[in-house]
């Protein structure tokens, strides 16, 4: 059981996600950027539970689909949202953009877009973590199309014979998508294998398979392996199965669910319509608030508070990021060496 | 000063950094030295710091350069070894996409001191796909550092300033150059980036050569003496960063020049020391750039079928004929 001060901090993390996100697709549609154009909304629940979990010397690696994983580590979302939109005060000068930010202070190692790469890095970082020997871990996020590429196999590989303290945790967003690029929606992952983690258990890595959207789930295996890991008993592998998001599509991802109507928590039958559905079941922010609500854990009027709070801290991320200047030509010719 | 081999003075320097740095990784196999070569010190060093030792790792370049890479981002000092340069091209997207653009595109939040060392050039007894000079490639790019060697000191203090720097740097080595002996300093010993070594000083031609060719060139160089021909021979030791200034101000003496190097022919390092002296030299010149390097095909097995490849100071006094007369 989640303790209700972490609970009620992974499902704020959650909403602050989900609002930056429908703020992303909004500044996308209506400011002019040159950006990669990948949301993490029906995530939420994996990124926000996982770095509620870890220490602030644990070290990440991330990919093109990272925005909620840096704001949930607590990074400056006026910053982040600066990146994203490629301005001169984002976290990475406006060279990384949507599908590069990286913020090293909140122990993000490299955001590389680069499908597989940070499989590699992730147990560098962890090689590093155990000659520190304080029990500090990497967690490496990657997609399910990241085990499409041959790095990963070679470093699962690696990190089971020298037992690197590594989570390897695949978000696998292609649940439910068959007819994905006919609807010219990002397409499913294309493996052979029907579980991905039948891949790292026949390296003898320890592997959990848990429903991305319910956070319980996800802090139920996160932390008993992240556990094990700080104790040695490494590497380890999940796969997190999440529902696609209905809106999710290739260059151009669309608000077809609505911005997010908290009132969905209190009043379920409220909700209707084409993707009532998936509202209703794999919607990760409807369904932690409803958990939350229904225990009594949360009021309806902490909730509308916390929506407020986090509206207000989007807000000033938007009025900081579109303050904030490109970068000028000369800045691309700098930083290529240290 | 002490005498010691190529090899010798390599390890000479990544031992000193292995004891000096508790956070350095050293990766790779026996073959760090050549395959027939010992060094006590080195197992002495594998043995005491065996938690910081990935010993023989699986035959994943890949994977092999990205523990490096994100135990260097991590703020760990790691050294990859990788055998031969023809098998680390495996690893070419982590070195170019991860290593290479890391600092750059993290706007200078990460630096990558991680080093890879390798073999390069030709192997006798191997095929096609074992003899590789993939430098000139590498420099293709950027964001890595390259360093190529001639001399026992010079690869000690090359490789002490690798292992000091926050930059990736690929460490290219020629297999005849790790026994070769010569005198090296004691203790800490360091070069820097960026500047070339004239080998031999002459007023009549410029040879550019890097690696195991400097020697090539500098036998050239004493029979060209012998017929009263004064040749100059300049190694660059690092070509990333490449000391240009020193390659045009020994043009601008001697106007005459010919590239002596490993690469292959097409886009290789000699075309680019062609076309360098070309944009910034051109009214020195005296005659046409004259490169020797191997041939655009794949360089075949076999010492006999090998011979077009191999660049012998026979070809360098005929290609410095050649620009003379």
């Amino acid at each position: 059981m989640i303790d209700s001060v972490q609970a009620l901090a992974i499902f704020e993390s959650m909403l602050l996600i989900r609002r930056f996100e429908e703020t992303v697709i909004d500044l996308w549609a209506t400011v002019e950027t040159e950006s990669h154009r990948h949301v993490y909304i029906g995530q939420e629940a994996v990124g926000a539970t996982i770095m509620e979990l870890l220490r602030e010397d644990d070290l990440i690696l991330t990919t093109h689909r990272n925005h909620g994983h840096v704001l949930a580590r607590g990074a400056d979302p006026g910053r982040a949202l600066a990146e994203i939109l490629g301005r001169a005060n984002g976290f990475n000068k406006g060279r990384g953009g949507s599908a590069g930010l990286t913020v090293r202070e909140a122990g993000f190692l490299a955001t590389t877009g680069q499908v597989g790469g940070g499989i590699g890095l992730g147990i560098g970082a962890a090689q590093a973590q155990k000659i520190r020997g304080r029990g500090g871990i990497c967690v490496t996020f990657f997609g399910d199309g990241g085990l499409e590429e041959g790095i990963g196999f070679e470093a699962m590989n690696i990190a089971a014979l020298y037992r690197l303290p590594v989570l390897l945790v695949c978000e696998n967003n292609s649940v439910g998508v068959t007819t994905g690029r006919a609807q010219n929606e990002w397409s499913s992952s294309s493996m052979a294998a029907e579980t991905l983690g039948d891949i790292p258990r026949a390296l003898g890595i320890a592997t959990e398979v848990v429903a991305g959207e319910s956070v319980t789930d996800v802090h139920e295996a996160a932390s008993r392996l992240i556990g094990d890991l700080r104790e040695g008993r490494a590497p380890a592998f999940i796969e997190m199965r999440t529902r696609r998001w209905p809106g999710s599509r290739s260059f151009n991802p669309q608000l077809v669910t609505g911005v997010t109507n908290l009132d969905d928590i209190w009043e379920p039958v409220s909700v209707t319509g084409e993707y009532s559905d998936w509202i209703n079941r794999y919607d990760p922010v409807i369904g932690y608030g409803r958990d939350l609500f229904r225990q009594g854990r949360v009021s309806r009027s902490e909730i509308v508070a916390m929506n407020e709070r986090v509206g207000r801290t989007v807000e000033a991320a938007r009025e900081f990021a579109l303050a904030s200047p490109l970068p000028s030509a000369e800045s691309g010719l700098a930083g290529t060496f240290a | 000063m002490a005498r010691m081999t190529f090899a010798a003075a390599m390890v000479d320097a990544v031992v000193a950094r292995m004891h000096d740095d508790p956070t350095m990784t050293l990766i790779g196999s026996a073959y760090l030295l050549g395959p027939t070569a010992e060094h006590p010190e080195l197992n002495a060093v594998r043995e005491r710091y065996a938690d910081r030792i990935i010993d023989e790792p699986p035959i994943a370049e890949s994977a092999v350069a990205g523990l490096a890479i994100g135990s260097a981002m991590s703020g760990c000092r790691a050294l990859a070894h990788f055998g031969l340069a023809a098998f680390a091209v495996e690893a070419w997207s982590q070195f170019i996409h991860e290593a290479g653009v890391a600092h750059h595109q993290s706007g200078g939040q990460i630096t990558v001191p991680a080093v890879f060392v390798m073999m390069h050039g030709i192997m006798p007894i191997e095929h096609s796909q074992h003899s590789r000079s993939p430098y000139a490639m590498l420099a293709n790019c950027p964001g890595i550092q390259i360093v190529l060697a001639s001399t026992p000191a010079d690869i000690k203090g090359l490789m002490t300033t690798a292992l000091r720097s926050d930059n990736p740097t690929v460490v290219m080595n020629h297999p005849l150059l790790m026994a070769m002996e010569g005198e090296v300093p004691d203790g800490d010993f360091s070069i820097p980036f960026g500047q070339a070594e004239v080998r031999r000083a002459g007023d009549d031609v410029t040879i550019v050569a890097t690696s195991h060719k400097v020697h090539v060139a500098l036998e050239a160089a004493e029979r060209l003496a012998a017929d009263g021909v004064s040749a100059e021979v300049v190694d660059p030791r690092t070509i990333v960063p490449l000391d240009r200034a020193a390659i045009l101000a020994s043009v601008c003496k001697t106007g005459r020049v010919v590239v002596v190097d490993d690469s292959p022919r097409t886009c290789g390092f000699g075309a680019e020391i062609g076309a360098l002296v070309a944009e910034s030299a051109f009214d020195d010149l005296k005659a046409a750039v004259v490169r020797l390097s191997p041939p655009d095909t794949p360089i075949p097995r076999g010492t006999v079928a090998q011979t077009p490849f191999r660049t012998t100071p026979e070809k360098v006094v005929g290609a410095v004929r050649s620009v003379l007369w």
